[in-house]
């Protein structure tokens, strides 16, 4: 084979190994179905479905019957995607939070198991609602009937012909209060929803230690769909249901921090994702599910069932993490055990110490393996350290250290920083741990 | 001599008849059970739930006495009936108390007469008596096992750790003893057959058989005789005579399988007819042969046996 033949060769296989890549996104029973696929049995039955659409589940007790059919892999028992325990399952038994967090749970720390820990989420997109019951939608009209059925295909188009690998649609459908009916708010003529046909557009970056989604465009559009007062732009009240109210303003292309410059915007301490520097609803938000904590909530009249707003940080630390308004010059906390403490794998000589702080830390300094120092015994080190649960922002940094560590174990942590530039106070910035 | 042809005679006809009575009830004890390969189990009743209709029963077990224990995922409790299908209790849903189970997953009753119950969105095992109350956190969260079927043999308790991709093994005090992981994908049921574990392997449509001494495996592809291979696993479960009974959930049917990886038969069908299946998840065999089969999406138990 000559020269150009074998670069004729690589090039097929590169150009199909990279065929290989875009198709892997959307594997299993969602979409690239063979000619003899058997895919379609694995949710649809052709006569004997217990429910619309030929599914085979049903609605029973407090789930609807399209949840029931998701959760059937997607609770863990068939999909590396556990949305009900709001995390990623890696083939070596590892485990990672998703980035969307989770439904009932949602994991907080990633990690082996032993080390993988998970926290009961405090407020969730509510999916799982049986027929007819319906959900509010904060931002939305409340015209028929209050309320209207969500589940997972409001959002997700099982059969991935989206474009994207979330498997995000293009156009949004809702059930009718009733569950008898879809909308589609992709119709201008619907007097419920704003329509949209954007299709989003993401990319996902997959590491060992998890998955990372960038949202480049359309996903502030794609959750205005049913938070359509939400949809706020820079240029004033624009509420399409409740007039006169001034929203923070969320167009990914509208709104870009760097030049539009938010209040107080510093982007040196600046944790939280956006869509190229665009402030986006998943910049606050997760999509699912969260474990943060919130006193009060700010959401329009009436209260959603579960209060807590899926917020990325407690409180309003969301607000502060980007305007920086008078902050806080108290140094943070090493909280002591049993916040903090240590797994010991003897088997396989590692130890993982869990360090807990008062507040949410800088990501560059926290996750820096060269600013902890272990004391009390030799032959142990530091080999990596992040930032939990994504390493953007956190309260815990995760350390997997060489070695067997019995007690007593000493860390000393120096040059960390808090989200307000806020150093350890010397003296106060060491650990003693328990297993 | 006449005489003792008679005792002669006597005695041979009381051999006999002792020999036929042991027979008769041998056979009578074993008219429950299947004899040959191809017997075919027929429905005998169906269990729909007792205060409330059962919510996709997850798995069962059955205790010396017969009780049936089902884990009712959707309700977040265990519910118990009789050996006929009649609901004598529930328990697992203390309201309020941190001990709510949050979808109750693999059950195993364990020779100290204790039942386990994996709660599997709170990631802990949680020990109860047969009555129904509550004893102890068995295995906690702590250890970070998703846990998902479970199987107690004499001496040790088997854990499908859905999360951790592998099988661990604990003794019966909550000790982790070992772990296997031959490429697991989703482990879900498993039985002891020959020695082996046999384990449904459901992300990878394997039936893998685990020699416990060696951690080795080998494999069961559900394509001898050119059947189709298996779609979605989850329960497994072998009866008297070393048949495999292998949860086919995707096809909504039981395979009945030798140990060599031979189809001999399947029952059931997608729909929610009174011999069909919608989505099964385990399958346990009781010691008088009969089989009970959680019928996740048809919301029921259905029982099986031979007659007799």
């Amino acid at each position: 084979m000559g020269k150009l033949g074998k670069i004729l060769g690589l090039a097929i296989i590169l150009l199909l190994c990279s065929g290989a890549t875009a198709l892997a996104d959307n594997v299993g029973p969602h979409g690239n179905y063979t000619a003899n696929t058997a895919a379609c049995a694995q949710c649809h039955r052709t006569h004997t479905a217990n429910a619309p659409n030929l599914l085979a589940f049903t609605t029973s007790g407090n789930q609807n019957y399209i949840y029931r059919t998701c959760i059937f892999c997607h609770d863990g028992t068939g999909s590396k995607y556990d949305e009900v325990d709001g995390q990623i399952l890696e083939s070596n038994g590892d485990r990672y939070p998703t980035p969307a967090g989770g439904f009932q749970n949602m994991a907080t720390i990633g990690g082996p198991p032993g080390v993988a820990a998970t926290a009961p989420v405090t407020s969730s997109h509510i999916v799982d609602s049986p027929d007819g019951s319906g959900v509010n939608i904060p931002g939305g009209s409340q015209a028929a009937n209050g309320a209207i059925e969500l589940t997972c295909v409001n959002c997700h188009d099982p059969h991935g012909d989206t474009g994207n690998s979330r498997l995000l649609v293009p156009v949004v459908p809702v059930l009718s209060p009733d569950g008898t009916t879809w909308e589609t708010i992709s119709t201008t003529s619907s007097t419920l929803y704003t329509p949209t046909s954007t299709s989003v557009t993401i990319n996902v970056t997959d590491t060992t230690t998890g998955e990372s989604v960038t949202y480049n465009s359309a996903i502030s559009n794609f959750c205005g769909a049913c938070h359509t007062d939400y949809l706020q732009t820079t240029t004033g009240p624009t509420g399409v249901y409740t007039t006169g109210l001034y929203r923070h303003p969320v167009a990914e292309n509208g709104y870009n921090l760097a030049a539009s410059g938010a209040t107080g915007y510093n982007g040196t301490n600046f944790a939280l994702p956006t869509a190229s520097g665009n402030v986006t609803c998943l910049t606050c938000h997760y999509a699912h599910g969260t474990t943060v904590m919130v006193a009060t909530s700010t959401y329009d009249p009436p209260a959603p069932v579960r209060p807590a707003t899926l917020l990325r940080m407690d409180e309003r630390g969301v607000c502060e993490n980007c305007h920086n308004l008078s902050p806080s010059t108290v140094a943070p906390v090493p909280e002591s055990s049993p916040d903090s403490y240590l797994v010991v794998n003897s088997q396989q000589n590692v130890t993982y110490a869990i360090l807990t702080f008062s507040t949410y830390m800088n990501s560059v300094q926290a996750q820096k393996v060269s600013n902890y120092a272990l004391s009390g015994q030799s032959g142990l080190s530091v080999v990596s350290a992040s930032l939990e649960p994504n390493g953007l922002m956190g309260k815990q940094v995760l350390l997997q250290i060489n070695g067997t560590a019995t007690l007593p174990l000493t860390i000393t942590a120096t040059n960390l920083k808090d989200l307000n530039g806020n150093a350890l106070a010397a003296g106060a910035n060491s650990f003693t741990l328990s297993p | 001599m006449q005489k003792r042809n008679l005792t002669y005679v006597a005695t041979s006809a009381a051999i006999v008849l002792i020999i036929g009575l042991v027979w008769l009830i041998v056979n009578m004890r074993n008219a429950h059970l299947p004899h040959k390969l191809t017997d075919v189990p027929k429905l005998l009743f169906t269990i729909n739930g007792g205060l409330v209709q059962l919510n996709h029963p997850m798995d069962t077990a059955i205790a010396d006495n017969g009780s049936i224990y089902v884990s009712d995922s959707g309700n977040n409790q265990v519910q118990v009936f009789n050996t006929k299908g009649k609901f004598l209790f529930s328990f697992g849903e203390q309201e309020n108390s941190g001990l709510e189970l949050k979808t109750p997953y693999g059950l195993a009753i364990l020779p100290n007469g204790t039942i386990l119950v994996s709660d599997m969105l709170n990631h802990r095992i949680v020990q109860y008596s047969l009555q129904g109350k509550f004893l102890k956190i068995f295995l906690p969260a702590s250890l970070g096992i998703k846990p998902g079927m479970l199987l107690a043999t004499k001496n040790e308790l088997f854990i499908a750790d859905l999360a951790g991709n592998r099988v661990v093994a604990a003794n019966f005090q909550g000790q982790i003893l070992h772990s296997y992981n031959p490429g697991f994908s989703f482990p879900q049921g498993m039985a002891m057959i020959n020695g082996k574990l046999a384990v449904a392997d459901a992300g990878n449509n394997l039936v893998r058989l685990i020699d416990l001494a060696s951690g080795a495996a080998t494999t069961i592809t559900g394509t001898a005789q050119s059947n189709r291979s298996f779609n979605i696993l989850r329960g497994i479960a072998v009866d008297n005579l070393d048949r495999l009974l292998v949860v086919d959930s995707g096809a909504s049917q039981v395979r009945f399988m030798t140990v060599q990886g031979k189809n001999l038969f399947t029952i059931g069908a997608p729909g929610k007819g009174a011999a069909q299946l919608q989505f099964p998840c385990g399958i346990t065999v009781g010691a008088q042969g009969r089989i009970y089969i959680a019928d996740w999406a048809n919301n029921r138990v259905q029982v099986l046996g031979y007659g007799g």
